[in-house]
Formats: structure tokens, C-alpha cells, sequence
């Protein structure tokens, strides 16, 4: 008997499952994605300082007018964030309640099936 | 010369599986439609791993009691084939469902093709011990269907199922039949048949690789929740009533074992060839090895 499994095992089996190279399993999956480069760092170099009023002023508007700028900025970025994200929802709702619909209406068609056997047989060759 | 050009011709000795028999001649005629289609029919059936010498069977040296006995496994092979067909039919549904290679799925539609030119080749047999010209009766396989699973895991479970278990197993039992056969049609059938059963279970097993690889843990999931099922599908099969009559050791060198000794074969067969496969291939084989060990194979 051992002379056939063997033949088998390693003709069939062992080459049809390529087993002498190692198994990946999922190795299909989508691959990770690229890493995102870090942000820089904020500039942290010290402003020169000055002594003189106006230029101190003159640094507290043109401050208050970044600030300003950058608040605006922010702003319009998330209520972009927020719009897109909606229409985002708004997509997988529509894309889920899609599938739903032809899941149900997948299920009702005929499936090329019989379902009339419940004891299950396999297909052995007949041999006595 | 490649390692898989030396396990080729180890399987397969001196066969060609690929060959074409210049001398075939329609082998059951009276189951052909009687159209034009049947030339075609004949192209298709001549591609066969070796020449089937009709006239040199020793059936006329055999009782009646042996000619029944033949003739009536014989007839249930020719049955066991017809379904087959449907069997790679509807295995091809769930592998177009599941977007399998094209290699795959040309190979599996192929064996339909191969299962009819069995199933003529049994009817034929049959007829040479009986003198009947019977045709296998009508009607299909079942394979499970689970339409809320994945389509991946249905059509690894079915294949497992068809191609890794069963047509594995018969690989193996039609290898140790060959061995004792020494009728030369009969030897020459089971020959035929073997052959191309070996691209049949090297299908299955070659998909599983792929699908493991492509789907990860939830096809190896799918594929050992089939396997209990796959093994019991089988163990139905060796188990089943056979057709009255002695195996007489003049009915066995025309291709026929007892039920005993195919439960020896498929009890080795899972230990020896199945469950190392599926191990290797990461699939837990749960009490495999316990349920069809020395203690069914010696139940008969």
C-alpha cells in the first residue's frame, strides 16, 4: 500500500500544492500603504528682537493678522473636511443599501442546484 | 529535463496523458444522438492516454456468475462517471463564481469532458460482460451551496470536496487496482481512467495553494470546516452495498477488489496522503486520522 500513497503523495499532492516552496498565507491582500512622511517640525527660531515701539506694534498686527489668517484657514479646512466626509457617508449608505437590494435580489433567483440528496456522497471509484 | 517532468512520467509510467488513440472507434453508440454532432463527439473522445484493445478481453473465460458480478460494477462505475460529469459542471459554477484562474477553470471544465469518456468506457465494459447495451440512469450530483458564503470559500470547499478528497482517493485505489488487473481491455480502462484522474486531484490541490494564498485564514477556515464532511463523503462510498456475487480471484485480474481491501486503501489514503497534504497546507484535520484509522478499516 505504501508504494501507491507514496506515489500519490508526491505526485499529486506534494507537486499539485507546489509544497516545496513555503505557503504565504493572504499573501494577495492589499499591500500596505506607503508610509506618510512626517510632518516638519515647526520653525522654532527665535525672532530677532527690537526695542522700538513701533516695530513692537507693527509685530503685535502683523501677528494678530497671521493669527487671524490662520483661523480663517482652519475654518474653511474643516468645513471641507466636514462636507466631504457627508458626501462620504452619503456614498456608503447608498453603496450598502445597493448591495442589500441585490443581495435580496440575488437570493431570489433559482440557483443551479438540487438540494434533494441531505446525506452527503462523495465520489469514490466503484471498485467491487 | 524538470523535477515536474520526472513526477509526470513517475505517475504515469509509459502513458502519455495527452495522447491521442489512433485507433479509437466509438466506444458505446447506441448512447450517441444520431446527428452530426457525434463526429465531433469522436475528436473530443480520441484524445485518451492509451489504445483500448476492445476485442482482446478474456470475458468469455469467466462463469456467468463472474461475467454478472463484473457486469454489475461495471454498470455502477458507468453511473458513478455520468455523475461526475455533472459533478465538474457544477464545480465549474462555483470556480467562475469565485473568479478562478483560467487555468483552473479550463482544466475543470475539461474533466467533465474526461468523465463522459469514462463513463462510455464503463457502459462499454459493462456491455462486454453482459451483453447489454445499458446506459447509466439519469440525473445529478449535489454539491453543498451556501449562498450567504463567500464565493472564494465555496468554490475551495466544493473543490476540496470533489478534486483533493475523492478524486485523490480514487487515484490512489485505481493505482492498487491496476496492479492486480491483468485482463488487457480492463487494464487498458483503468489505465485511461487513472490518468486522467491524476490531473483531476492535482487540480484541487493546486487550487487550494492558490486560494489559501489569495484568501488567508478564512478560506483555510472554510476548507477544514469541508474536510469532515469531504472524508465521510467518500467513506459513504467504500462503504456502500456492492453488487451480489464472489470476487473470485479470475474477477479480480479484471479490475475488481473487495469492500475490505478498499477500506484499507482509503484508510491509507487519509493517512498517508490526505491529511499530510492538508497539514502541509496549514489545515487542521480535527480526528481525521482517529475516525477512518485500523479501527474502520478493519470493520468490514
Amino acid at each position: 500500500m505504501a508504494k501507491h500513497t507514496n506515489k500519490i503523495w508526491r505526485t499529486v499532492v506534494f507537486s499539485g500544492a507546489m509544497l516545496v516552496t513555503p505557503l504565504a498565507v493572504g499573501c494577495s491582500s492589499k499591500k500596505a500603504e506607503p508610509t506618510t512622511p512626517a510632518q516638519p517640525a515647526n520653525d522654532t527660531t527665535a525672532t530677532p528682537v527690537d526695542n522700538t515701539k513701533a516695530a513692537e506694534d507693527q509685530a503685535a498686527k502683523d501677528q494678530a493678522d497671521k493669527d487671524a489668517a490662520a483661523a480663517e484657514e482652519q475654518r474653511l479646512v474643516a468645513e471641507k473636511e466636514a462636507a466631504d466626509k457627508k458626501a462620504a457617508d452619503e456614498l456608503a449608505a447608498k453603496e450598502a443599501a445597493d448591495k442589500a437590494a441585490a443581495d435580496a435580489a440575488a437570493a431570489k433567483k433559482p440557483r443551479p442546484r438540487t438540494t434533494t440528496k441531505s446525506r452527503p456522497t462523495g465520489r469514490g471509484f466503484i471498485l467491487s | 529535463m524538470s523535477e515536474d517532468d520526472d513526477d509526470e512520467l513517475d505517475v504515469l509510467g509509459d502513458i502519455e496523458p495527452q495522447g491521442r488513440d489512433e485507433t479509437y472507434e466509438p466506444t458505446s453508440p447506441w448512447w450517441l444522438s444520431g446527428t452530426p454532432l457525434e463526429a465531433e463527439h469522436h475528436r473530443l473522445m480520441r484524445r485518451r492516454s492509451v489504445p483500448i484493445p476492445w476485442a482482446a478481453s478474456g470475458a468469455d473465460k469467466l462463469t456467468d456468475a463472474e461475467r454478472k458480478r463484473l457486469a454489475g460494477t461495471w454498470m455502477r462505475r458507468s453511473e458513478a462517471e455520468y455523475l461526475a460529469v455533472s459533478t465538474f459542471s457544477v464545480l465549474a459554477i462555483d470556480l467562475v463564481a469565485a473568479r478562478a484562474p483560467a487555468d483552473v477553470l479550463s482544466l475543470c471544465l475539461r474533466a467533465g469532458i474526461d468523465e463522459v469518456r469514462h463513463a462510455e468506457m464503463c457502459v462499454r465494459m459493462a456491455k462486454i460482460y453482459s451483453g447489454e447495451q445499458n446506459l447509466p440512469p439519469p440525473g445529478m450530483s449535489y454539491l453543498p451551496d451556501d449562498p450567504d458564503a463567500p464565493k472564494l470559500h465555496q468554490a475551495l470547499a466544493n473543490t476540496m470536496l470533489v478534486s483533493c478528497v475523492s478524486e485523490t482517493y480514487a487515484t490512489t485505489v485505481l493505482s492498487a487496482t491496476r496492479d492486480l488487473t491483468t485482463d488487457p481491455t480492463a487494464q487498458a480502462v483503468l489505465t485511461a481512467i487513472y490518468s486522467d484522474e491524476v490531473m483531476h486531484a492535482r487540480l484541487g490541490w493546486s487550487y487550494m495553494r492558490h486560494a489559501i494564498e489569495v484568501g488567508g485564514q478564512g478560506v483555510i477556515e472554510a476548507a477544514a470546516a469541508m474536510l469532515p464532511r469531504a472524508l465521510r463523503g467518500v467513506a459513504n462510498v467504500v462503504e456502500a452495498e456492492r453488487p451480489a456475487g464472489e470476487v473470485t480471484p479470475a474477477v479480480r485480474t479484471h479490475g475488481l477488489m473487495t469492500p475490505a481491501e478498499e477500506r484499507v486503501i482509503f484508510s491509507a489514503c487519509v493517512r498517508e496522503v490526505l491529511v499530510p497534504g492538508f497539514v502541509a497546507l496549514g489545515i487542521p484535520v480535527g480526528t481525521a486520522v482517529e475516525d477512518y484509522g485500523d479501527a474502520w478499516a478493519n470493520a468490514a
